[in-house]
C-alpha cells in the first residue's frame, strides 16, 4: 500500500480547495440577500402608485366601480346590478325567478299567499316556504360560502365602496400638488359615494355600522334610521365641498379622470359641480321618500300598516322633499350611470344587469318579466314595445313567475323614441346607478299630490311620460282625485324607474309588501295562474321589510355594548 | 476548508501503518448466475476495497490478518465470506429479501443502510413499479408505499394523482410532496411527465422528521426518483413496445333511468300538457329538428300534478304537472318506457368510449472504464376515452444519463430529460390551458362532462340537427336545463396545447479521501407550455341562436367565438452543495471504540420563476383564417410573474456505535423571498436514533429465528412557505374598458404572516422473522411506524368583518394535528432455484384533526359547488357538513323538541332506513346541519404478489383496498333534479305499496325539513354521502421471456407481458368509480366529492420487451 506523503497531501488539498472555491463562487453569485426582495412585481401599491393625480384617479375609478359594484357578485350575472338588485327586483315583483334558479332567487320573490280570483276560493295559492323564514335560515356564514345567503351581497358591496371612499380621502395626504378643486372633486366623489352606500344600507338593513376609517373594525351597530342620517351627513358634506368649487376646469378634469370612459356616454358624462349638487339633492330626497311609509293599499291613500319597521312620512317630510327636488336633477343633467363594454367591464353586457338577464326569450331567461310590471304600462303606452308575447308563454312553478311576456333586446329590435329597458349588447343600455331626472320628478309629483297640489303632480307625471316617449293621454287638467292620482303615480314610478333598484322600496313604502293581516297587500294585479290570466288578483307578499344584519358580519364582529337591535323584531 | 483537509490528511498519515498483505481474487454472481458488475468488495474491518469488473471479477490486496471479505451491492443482501486457504473468494449475492440491507439517500443526506437510520424511508425499485398504460410514475406508485395515500382521482389523460403522505399539514398549499430527481428539486407536476421505464428506484420520506433535511418546504414529505445509469462494460439495447385498450370503469352501473313518469297518451307517447311550444294539448311531443329542443314551457309534463285535466286541482303535490316540481306529486311513477318520437339513448355509451394507448421506448446503455451512459427515447400516447374523436395526450421523452470519472474519485454526471407533450383534447373536456394552469396545481378542465350528465335521456347526443350541426343545449321545457352537448364542443372548439420540459441535472462528486466526500449538484428544470384554444364562430347554429347557449371561455357576450392563448413558463433552479465527513473512531483514530461519525454540511439554493401571459381575441369570422388577427378585438388577460427564492444551510451530525445503535441530529436554516430581504431565517431542528437489538450479544440465541429486531425514533420540523406574495399587500391592477384602474384586494394580504411549521415525532420498529426452513415461507420482514405531527399555524383565508371592505385576510389561522400508522410486511413465500415468489402487504391509516381555528370557523366551498365544508376545531379536515335524513320517527332536534309532532307520527314510516312521509313519499331531512363524519379512510392496504419461474415466466398482481372512505355523490344529486338518474326506476315500498315513486327520490334533491322544495334544492344531504370503500385489482401481469427458448446469445430478453390495470373493482359505491375525487388537485380539504368526474380507466395491455 502506498504511503501518504507530502505530495499527496498538497494534491489533495489543492483539489479540495479548488472544488470548494467553485462551490463558494456559486454561493456568492447566488445567495445575495437582496435577491430575496421580490415584493410583488405584478401589482401596484399605494406607496408607489396612489401618490399622484393620475394614480389617485385610477384608484378612485377602480375601487368605486369594481369594489363597489362588481367584486363578490359573480354567482348570478356578474355585478351589483344583476345580483343584489336582482333580489330587489324580485321583491319588487318587477321580475320572477326562473324554474332553474337556485340560491333564493326562487324563494326571494314568492309571495306568502295569493288569490288569483277574488270570487274563487279554490284559486288560492299558499307558499309552503315563506320568504322570511327561508332567507333567515340561510343567513349563516356557511350558507354565504355557498352563495346561498342572499342577505350578504348588498352589505359586502356597499362596505367595500365605503372602504374605497375612506381611503380616497385618506390618500389625499400622500398626493402632492393636487389643485384645490381637484382635491374637492375627490372629496365630493368620496362623500357622495359614501352617502350613496349608506343610503343603500340604511334602506335595506335593519341595522348597520358607521365605518369612518379604513382598516378599522367598528362594532357599535346603529339602526337603519341612524344609517340614513349618516348617509345624509355625507351627502351634505359633498354639497359643502361642491359649493366651494371655483375652478370648474380642474374639477371637471378630475371627475372625468375618475369616471370610467365607458360610462361617459349619454347622460353618463362627467358631472359639473352644479349637476353634482343636483344629484346629491335628489339623493337626499330619496333618503326621505324610500325610508318612510306612504301607504296606498287597495286604492286607499289613508291605509295604515301595522308592525312596520319605519315611520309614516309627514307633511314636513314632503315639504323637505319638495325643496330638495326643486333643487334636484333637471332634464338633461348628467347623472351617475354605468355602461357595459365588450370586455373588461365592471358589469357585462349579457349578465351584468337584471335587464340583461331578462332580455332573451322567457323560455330560457334567468329571470322572468313580471306580469305586474307590464301591467303598469297602459295599453297604448309606446314603451310597451320593450315587451313581447311572441316568444311564448313561460309557465312557472305555480307561483307568480308565470308570464306571457319577454323583455326584448331593445338594441337588436332597434327601438326608437323610448328608453330601451333591456339589452344584451355591449353598451346597449344606460344603467342608472344614482338618481335620475325621472325619479326626481316623480318624487316631486308624489309630494305635490300628497300635499294637495294634485294637478302639479300630474303635470310632472306627464312630463316624465313625455320624456320617455310613452305617448299616452296627458293627466294634467283631468281633475283626478287623490286615489286615482296616486294610482297614476304608482304606475308611472314602477314603469319609468323599472330596473333602477327602486321597485322594492316603492312597494314597501306603499304598504304592498306587508302582509294583508297588517294592512298591506297588493290588489288588482294581473296574474297568469294555471294557464289562465287573472286581472284582479290579490297578492299577500309579506316580505321582511328591513333585513337582519348578515351573519358574515355578526360572526366576525359581534355587536358591542350599546348596539342597536341587529335582527328585525317585526318579523 | 484548506486547513480542514490538511488536518484530515495528517490524520490519515498518523493512522497509516505498513502491513503485510495478500491478494484475494474472486467472482460475484447473482442468483441466476449473471455476473454482478460494480459490486463492492471490501476486506472486513479495513478500508481495503474495490469493485467488481464487467465479468463480475475482482482482485483485491488485503492485510494478511483479514478473515472475511464483505460483498455489498444495492438491492442485494450484504454477505461476509471467510477467506479460505486458496485466497479465492467468490460468492452469489441473493437479492435482498430483507429490505433493511437497502441503502437509501433521501432524508439521510448520504447513502446509508436502512439498518442504520432512525427515520423511515420507503424505497421501491423501478422494476417493481407497475408498467401502467399511462406510463406515469405517479400512477405506478399507487399502493406501493406503506402508509401513503396515493389515489388515482381522475381518468383524464395527464391528470395528477392525489398524494397524502402523512396527514394534512397545510391547508393553503395542498398535500403535494416535494419531488426530487436525482437529488434536485423539480416541480410536482413533472412527476407524471417523466418516463417510467427510466426509473431505477424511488425513495419516499413521508414526514417532517425525515424531510427536515429539505427545510422550509419539505413538510409534505419528499419523493425522490433515481434514474437508470448505464452498465459499465457492456452495450445494452432495450426496446419496449406496448399497446393498451382503455375503457372507463363503471363499477356502480351508474346511468340514466330508462323508464319515465311523464304524461303520456294511450299509446305511451309523451304528450304535451297544454297548448304550448306549437304542440296542442295531448299531442305527442317531438324534438324540433332545427333547434334540437322540446319547445314550450307548458309542453313536457309529469303524468300527475295539480293541473292535469280530469284529475283535479288539489293534489298532494300542490304543484302543476308541467313544472319541474310536478315530480313531487306522489302519484308519479317512473314505469313507462320511452316510445315513439322520444326514445331512450344511453348517453354513457355515446360519450364514454374505449380508447387505445401505446408506449414505445428505446434505450441504449453501456459504458467503458471511466464512462457510463444511458440514452432513452420513449413515446407514450393516450387517446381520450371521453368522446371518440376528442384527441389524445402524447408524450415523448428523451433522456441522456452520462457519468464520467474525470480523474480518480471525481465523477461528473449529467442527466438530461427532454419532454415534449402534445395535448389535442378539446377545451372543457381535457385540454390543457386556463389561468394558472401552468403552475402545475390544476388538472385539465373537464367541466364539459357535467352537461351530458344532465341531459334528458330522450335526446340523442350524437344526432345532428337539420342543418347538419350538433346542438349545444338540448333543453326540454323545465327538464334538461343544465344540458350541454359535448359533441357540440367537438364541432365548435379546438385546442393546441404543446409543452416542452427540460430537466437538466449536473452533479459532481469528489471523494477527496476516505473521510471527505464533496458533492455538488446543479439542476435546472424549465417548462414551457403554450395552449391555444379556438372557439369557432357559432352564429350559424340554430340551437345556439335560439337558446343563447354557446361554447366559450372568455367570451360571455355572444356566440361569435374567440381565440385564447395561454403562455406558461416555469423555471426552477436548484443548487445543492455538500461536504460529508466520515470518521471511524476505531480504525481511523485508534480510539478503540467502534464509533463512526458522519457529518454533513450543505448549502441549498432554489430559485423558481413562474411566468404567465394570457391573451384572447373576441369574435371570429365564419371563414378562415381563424387566428388572433382575424378576431375583432384583442385583450391581455394576464401578464404575471411569480419569483420565489430560498436558500439555506443544513448541518447534520450522526454517530453510529458499531451496528448497535446510532443517534443523529442537526438543523436546517432557510431564508425565503416570501419574507423579503430583511427577514430572519427559519431554523428547523431534527434528530433521530436507532437501536439494533439483534446486534447485541444477548440476542444471539434468537437471531436464528428473529434475525432483525430494531427500534427507531425520530423528531423533526419542516416548514411550508406562504404563497410568494401573501405577505405583500398591494392593490390590484384592473383593466376597465380600454383603461386601467386600481382596486382594493378582496382578500387582504398579511405582512405578519409566518411560515407554517410542521413538527413530527415518529417511532418505528423493523422485525425480520425466519419462519420455516426449506424453500417455503422462509422469512418475513415487518416495518412498522407510528407518527404524530402537528402544525400550529397553518395559513388560510380567514373571514373578516365585511364592514371592513374586505371579506378575507390571509392569516396563520389553523392548528392541525395528525397521526397515523404505516405497516409494511414482506413475505418470502418461496425461494428455490427456479421459482421465486414474494408477497408484500402495505397498510396505512392516517387522520388529521383541526385543533384550533383562530378567529372562528371558516366555512368554505368545495370544488363541487353546493357541497359545504367547514373548518372547525375538533373536526377532521375535509369533513362535509350537510343535512341528514331522520332515521327515527321520534327523533329530536338539538333543543330536544321532536321533529315530528306526536299527532303527525302516524303519517311517517321508515323506508330504506330513513323517515318518509307516507302521503307525500318525501324523505324527512333534518334542517339542522351537522357533520357527515370523518372523511379519512379507516384503512388503506395493498397486497402485491410477484412470482417468477426461471426468469422465463413472471406473474404478478396487486390488490388495493381502501376501507371506511366516503364520497359525496354530487353527480347523482344533480341527476336527481330532473329525475334522470337510474335510481328513479328502482321500486321502493312506501305505505305498503311498491313502485318507483319519483316523489320519493326527488325529495332527496328538493326537500328539507318540512318544506318540499326551494330551500332543499341541491343542498348537501347525507342521502348522497356514500361508503366508497373498495377493493381493486390494480394490476395483474403475466410475462413470458422467449429468449430462454432460443439460442441466440445476442438476445438477452424477448419478453411478452400481458397486463391489466383496474380490471376488477368491488364496491358498494353507486357512482362510476369509488376512487375518484373532483376536488382541486391535491387539495387539503376538497376531497371526497364526486362531481362530474372522469372515472379511472380499465386497461388491457400487451407489451413486448427486447434486450440485446
Amino acid at each position: 500500500m502506498k504511503k501518504y506523503n507530502i505530495y499527496l497531501i498538497i494534491k489533495s488539498a489543492i483539489k479540495t480547495t479548488s472544488f470548494m472555491a467553485i462551490i463558494s463562487l456559486v454561493f456568492i453569485l447566488q445567495s445575495c440577500k437582496k435577491e430575496l426582495d421580490v415584493q410583488n412585481p405584478n401589482d401596484p401599491t399605494f406607496g408607489v402608485n396612489v401618490t399622484s393625480e393620475s394614480g389617485l384617479a385610477d384608484y378612485a375609478k377602480g375601487s368605486t366601480y369594481w369594489n363597489g359594484f362588481t367584486y363578490g357578485n359573480g354567482w348570478l350575472g356578474d355585478s351589483y346590478f344583476s345580483l343584489p338588485w336582482g333580489y330587489h327586483e324580485l321583491m319588487g315583483d318587477a321580475i320572477g325567478g326562473g324554474q332553474g334558479s337556485n340560491n333564493q332567487t326562487t324563494t326571494m320573490g314568492v309571495p306568502q299567499k295569493f288569490q288569483a280570483d277574488p270570487a274563487d276560493a279554490s284559486s288560492v295559492f299558499t307558499n309552503p316556504s315563506p320568504q322570511v323564514a327561508i332567507i333567515r335560515s340561510f343567513n349563516t356564514s356557511a350558507a354565504s360560502a355557498n352563495e346561498n345567503n342572499a342577505m350578504k351581497y348588498e352589505w359586502n358591496s356597499m362596505y367595500a365602496l365605503i372602504k374605497s371612499c375612506n381611503i380616497m380621502v385618506e390618500q389625499l395626504a400622500n398626493v402632492d400638488g393636487l389643485a384645490a378643486d381637484k382635491v374637492n372633486a375627490v372629496k365630493a366623489w368620496s362623500y357622495w359615494w359614501k352617502g350613496y352606500a349608506y343610503s343603500q344600507l340604511g334602506s335595506l338593513y335593519y341595522a348597520a355600522l358607521v365605518v369612518d376609517k379604513s382598516n378599522t373594525i367598528f362594532s357599535t351597530y346603529v339602526d337603519h334610521n341612524a344609517i340614513i342620517t349618516e348617509s345624509n351627513k355625507n351627502l351634505n358634506q359633498a354639497l359643502t365641498t361642491l359649493k366651494a368649487v371655483s375652478n370648474q376646469t380642474d374639477f371637471n378634469a378630475m371627475i372625468t379622470r375618475m369616471t370610467p370612459a365607458q360610462n361617459q356616454v349619454g347622460l353618463g358624462k362627467a358631472l359639473t359641480s352644479d349637476q353634482f349638487i343636483r344629484t346629491v339633492n335628489t339623493m337626499l330626497a330619496r333618503n326621505i321618500v324610500i325610508n318612510k311609509l306612504a301607504p296606498f293599499v287597495n286604492g286607499n291613500p289613508n291605509a295604515t300598516i301595522a308592525k312596520a319597521s319605519m315611520g309614516v312620512i309627514s307633511s314636513a317630510d314632503w315639504s323637505a322633499v319638495v325643496a330638495l327636488c326643486t333643487a334636484g336633477i333637471k332634464q338633461g343633467d348628467n347623472v351617475f350611470t354605468g355602461r357595459s363594454t365588450a370586455a373588461n367591464s365592471f358589469f357585462s353586457a349579457t349578465g351584468g344587469t337584471v335587464a340583461s338577464l331578462l332580455s332573451i326569450s322567457n323560455q330560457t331567461s334567468t329571470y322572468k318579466l313580471s306580469e305586474r310590471l307590464v301591467q303598469q304600462f297602459k295599453a297604448d303606452d309606446k314603451r310597451r314595445a320593450n315587451f313581447s308575447t311572441a316568444k311564448g308563454t313561460f309557465y312557472g312553478d305555480a307561483n307568480t313567475n308565470s308570464t306571457r311576456y319577454t323583455l326584448l333586446d331593445g338594441v337588436t329590435e332597434n327601438l326608437k323614441g323610448i328608453p330601451i329597458l333591456g339589452s344584451r349588447q355591449a353598451g346597449g343600455i344606460e344603467v342608472y346607478i344614482g338618481p335620475t331626472f325621472e325619479e326626481n320628478a316623480l318624487m316631486l309629483a308624489e309630494a305635490k299630490i300628497r300635499t294637495g297640489a294634485i294637478n302639479e303632480g300630474l303635470i310632472l307625471i306627464d312630463a316624465v311620460r313625455s320624456y320617455q316617449g310613452a305617448g299616452v293621454a296627458a293627466l294634467a287638467g283631468t281633475n283626478l282625485a287623490l286615489a286615482p292620482a296616486l294610482t297614476e303615480l304608482t304606475m308611472e314610478r314602477l314603469a319609468a324607474l323599472a330596473f333602477r333598484g327602486l321597485s322594492y322600496f316603492d312597494l314597501r313604502r306603499w304598504g304592498w309588501t306587508y302582509s294583508i293581516a297588517n294592512g298591506g297587500g297588493r290588489y288588482g294585479s294581473t296574474l297568469l295562474f294555471k294557464n289562465t290570466v287573472f286581472t284582479n288578483a290579490t297578492i299577500d307578499y309579506n316580505y321582511m321589510d328591513f333585513w337582519d344584519v348578515p351573519a358574515d358580519e355578526l360572526d366576525k364582529n359581534p355587536p358591542a355594548a350599546g348596539s342597536a337591535v341587529i335582527k328585525n323584531p317585526n318579523f | 476548508m484548506k486547513r480542514l483537509s490538511l488536518f484530515f490528511a495528517l490524520l490519515m498519515l498518523s493512522v497509516t501503518t505498513i502491513l503485510s498483505q495478500k491478494i484475494i481474487t474472486g467472482k460475484v454472481l447473482d442468483e441466476t448466475g449473471e455476473a454482478l458488475i460494480g459490486a463492492n468488495v471490501q476486506a472486513k474491518g479495513t478500508t481495503f476495497g474495490t469493485v467488481t469488473d464487467v465479468e463480475g471479477s475482482y482482485t483485491l490486496t488485503v492485510p494478511t490478518e483479514t478473515k472475511f471479505i464483505t460483498f455489498t451491492f444495492l438491492g442485494y443482501a450484504t454477505t461476509d465470506v471467510p477467506i479460505g486457504s486458496t485466497n479465492v473468494v467468490s460468492t452469489i449475492l441473493r437479492s435482498s429479501a430483507d429490505i433493511l440491507t437497502e441503502v437509501v439517500v433521501t432524508g439521510t443526506g448520504s447513502a446509508t443502510s436502512k439498518a442504520k437510520i432512525g427515520i423511515s424511508v420507503e424505497s421501491i425499485k423501478g422494476d417493481r413499479l407497475s408498467q401502467v398504460a399511462i406510463a406515469g410514475i405517479d400512477q405506478a406508485l399507487v399502493g406501493k408505499i406503506p402508509g401513503a395515500q396515493i389515489s388515482s382521482v381522475s381518468g383524464n389523460p395527464g391528470d395528477q394523482v392525489n398524494i397524502v403522505l402523512r396527514g394534512i399539514n397545510t391547508v393553503q398549499a395542498g398535500t403535494r410532496p416535494m419531488i426530487l430527481l436525482d437529488g434536485i428539486e423539480i416541480p410536482f407536476s413533472n412527476l407524471n411527465t417523466l418516463d417510467l421505464t427510466q426509473v431505477e428506484r424511488v425513495e419516499v420520506v413521508q414526514g417532517a422528521a425525515s424531510a427536515s433535511l429539505y427545510g422550509a418546504q419539505g413538510a409534505n414529505g419528499v419523493i425522490q426518483i433515481f434514474t437508470k445509469k448505464g452498465t459499465k462494460g457492456t452495450l445494452n439495447i432495450n426496446v419496449s413496445t406496448s399497446y393498451a385498450n382503455n375503457i372507463y370503469i363503471n363499477s356502480g352501473n351508474f346511468g340514466k333511468a330508462s323508464l319515465h313518469p311523464y304524461l303520456t297518451d294511450g299509446s305511451g307517447n309523451i304528450v304535451s300538457a297544454l297548448a304550448s311550444g306549437g304542440f296542442k294539448a295531448g299531442q305527442a311531443i317531438t324534438i324540433d329538428p332545427l333547434t334540437g329542443i322540446v319547445p314550450g314551457s307548458g309542453s313536457l309534463a309529469y303524468r300527475y300534478g295539480t293541473n292535469v285535466p280530469g284529475v283535479g286541482s288539489s293534489a298532494p303535490g300542490a304543484t302543476e304537472n308541467y313544472t319541474r316540481y310536478g315530480i313531487l306529486d306522489p302519484r308519479n311513477i317512473a314505469d313507462q318506457p320511452y316510445k315513439g318520437s322520444l326514445q331512450y339513448y344511453d348517453h354513457f355509451a355515446q360519450v364514454f368510449q374505449s380508447a387505445p394507448s401505446s408506449n414505445v421506448s428505446l434505450n441504449i446503455n453501456g459504458g467503458g472504464d471511466k464512462v457510463d451512459y444511458s440514452f432513452t427515447l420513449a413515446n407514450n400516447r393516450n387517446n381520450s376515452a371521453l368522446l371518440k374523436d376528442n384527441g389524445y395526450l402524447d408524450r415523448t421523452n428523451l433522456v441522456a444519463n452520462i457519468g464520467i470519472e474525470l480523474f480518480k474519485n471525481f465523477t461528473l454526471r449529467s442527466i438530461t430529460n427532454l419532454v415534449y407533450i402534445d395535448n389535442t383534447m378539446h377545451p372543457n373536456i381535457g385540454a390543457g390551458g386556463g389561468t394558472f394552469y401552468g403552475q402545475g396545481n390544476l388538472n385539465a378542465y373537464v367541466g364539459g362532462v357535467y352537461g351530458f350528465l344532465n341531459t334528458s335521456p330522450f335526446f340523442d347526443l350524437t344526432a345532428k340537427n337539420s342543418d347538419g350541426d350538433y346542438t349545444s343545449y338540448n333543453r326540454a321545457s323545465f327538464a334538461s336545463v343544465n344540458a350541454f352537448n359535448p359533441f357540440y364542443r367537438l364541432e365548435y372548439t379546438n385546442s393546441d396545447d404543446k409543452r416542452i420540459d427540460i430537466i437538466q441535472n449536473l452533479s459532481a462528486n469528489y471523494k477527496v479521501n476516505r473521510f471527505v466526500t464533496l458533492d455538488g449538484r446543479f439542476g435546472l428544470s424549465h417548462r414551457n407550455e403554450n395552449a391555444y384554444w379556438t372557439f369557432y364562430n357559432q352564429s350559424l347554429n340554430a340551437n345556439t341562436i335560439d337558446q343563447g347557449s354557446w361554447a366559450s371561455w372568455y367570451n360571455g357576450s355572444d356566440e361569435t367565438g374567440e381565440v385564447d392563448n395561454f403562455q406558461y413558463e416555469n423555471t426552477k433552479i436548484n443548487f445543492f452543495g455538500s461536504a460529508t465527513v466520515k470518521l471511524d473512531f476505531a480504525n481511523d483514530l485508534k480510539l478503540g471504540i467502534p464509533l463512526q461519525s458522519t457529518t454533513i454540511g450543505g448549502y441549498d439554493y432554489r430559485n423558481n420563476k413562474y411566468r404567465e401571459y394570457d391573451t384572447w381575441g373576441q369574435s371570429l369570422p365564419l371563414n378562415p383564417p381563424i387566428n388572433l388577427l382575424s378576431t375583432k378585438q384583442q385583450y391581455a388577460i394576464l401578464d404575471y410573474v411569480e419569483p420565489f427564492v430560498t436558500y439555506g444551510f443544513v448541518l447534520d451530525q450522526k454517530f453510529d456505535y458499531s451496528n448497535l445503535f446510532g443517534v443523529g441530529g442537526g438543523f436546517r436554516t432557510d431564508y425565503s423571498s416570501a419574507f423579503g430581504a430583511g427577514s430572519k431565517p427559519f431554523t428547523f431542528p431534527h434528530g433521530n436514533a436507532y437501536l439494533n437489538i439483534n446486534s447485541f450479544e444477548f440476542w444471539n440465541g434468537l437471531s436464528k429465528s428473529i434475525p432483525i429486531f430494531r427500534f427507531r425514533a425520530a423528531y423533526g420540523q419542516a416548514g411550508i412557505q406562504p404563497g410568494a406574495f401573501d405577505r405583500y399587500p398591494v392593490i390590484t391592477q384592473q383593466p376597465t374598458g380600454n383603461e386601467l384602474a386600481y382596486t382594493n384586494q378582496v382578500t387582504s394580504r398579511n405582512p405578519d404572516l409566518d411560515v407554517e411549521v410542521s413538527t413530527e415525532k415518529e417511532i418505528g420498529t423493523d422485525i425480520g422473522v425466519k419462519l420455516f426452513g426449506g424453500n417455503w415461507l422462509k422469512d418475513m420482514n415487518i416495518n412498522l411506524t407510528y407518527w404524530e405531527r402537528k402544525t400550529d399555524n397553518a395559513i388560510f383565508n380567514q373571514n373578516v368583518p365585511p364592514s371592513t371592505g374586505a371579506t378575507k385576510l390571509i392569516t396563520n389561522a389553523i392548528g392541525l394535528a395528525s397521526n397515523g400508522i404505516q405497516l409494511g410486511i414482506k413475505f418470502t413465500v418461496l425461494t428455490s432455484k427456479n421459482f421465486n415468489w414474494d408477497i408484500i402487504t402495505n397498510f396505512g391509516h392516517q387522520s388529521t384533526t383541526i385543533t384550533k381555528v383562530n378567529g372562528g370557523d371558516i366555512p368554505l366551498t368545495s370544488f363541487a359547488g353546493s357541497t359545504s365544508l367547514v373548518l372547525t376545531p375538533g373536526a377532521k379536515v375535509g369533513q362535509i357538513f350537510g343535512y341528514k335524513a331522520l332515521t327515527s320517527i321520534s327523533q329530536a332536534r338539538a333543543d330536544g323538541s321532536p321533529f315530528i309532532a306526536e299527532a303527525q307520527k302516524a303519517n311517517y314510516e321508515i323506508v330504506e332506513g330513513r323517515v318518509v312521509n307516507k302521503a307525500t313519499n318525501a324523505i324527512f331531512f333534518s334542517d339542522e346541519a351537522s357533520s357527515f363524519g370523518d372523511p379519512n379512510p379507516k384503512l388503506i392496504s395493498s397486497i402485491i404478489s410477484n412470482m417468477s419461474y426461471k426468469d422465463v415466466i413472471s406473474f404478478g398482481f396487486q390488490f388495493d383496498a381502501v376501507t371506511g372512505t366516503h364520497l359525496y355523490n354530487q353527480t347523482n344529486e344533480w341527476m336527481y333534479r330532473d329525475g334522470i338518474s337510474s335510481d328513479f326506476a328502482k321500486p321502493v315500498t312506501i305505505n305498503g305499496k311498491t313502485a318507483a315513486y319519483s316523489s320519493y327520490y326527488a325529495s332527496a334533491y328538493y326537500a328539507l325539513g318540512t318544506t318540499s322544495k326551494g330551500v332543499g334544492n341541491n343542498v348537501t344531504k347525507d342521502f348522497f354521502y356514500e361508503d366508497a370503500s373498495f377493493v381493486r385489482l390494480r394490476n395483474v401481469t403475466l410475462g413470458f421471456d422467449f429468449s430462454r427458448l432460443v439460442s441466440a446469445r445476442w438476445l438477452k430478453k424477448c419478453q411478452l407481458v400481458l397486463s391489466g390495470r383496474n380490471l376488477l373493482t368491488f364496491t358498494n359505491y353507486s357512482g362510476m368509480d369509488p376512487e375518484i375525487s373532483s376536488g382541486a388537485s391535491n387539495s387539503a380539504f376538497d376531497r371526497g366529492i364526486d362531481h362530474s368526474t372522469i372515472p379511472n380507466l380499465k386497461s388491457y395491455q400487451a407489451t413486448l420487451n427486447f434486450s440485446f
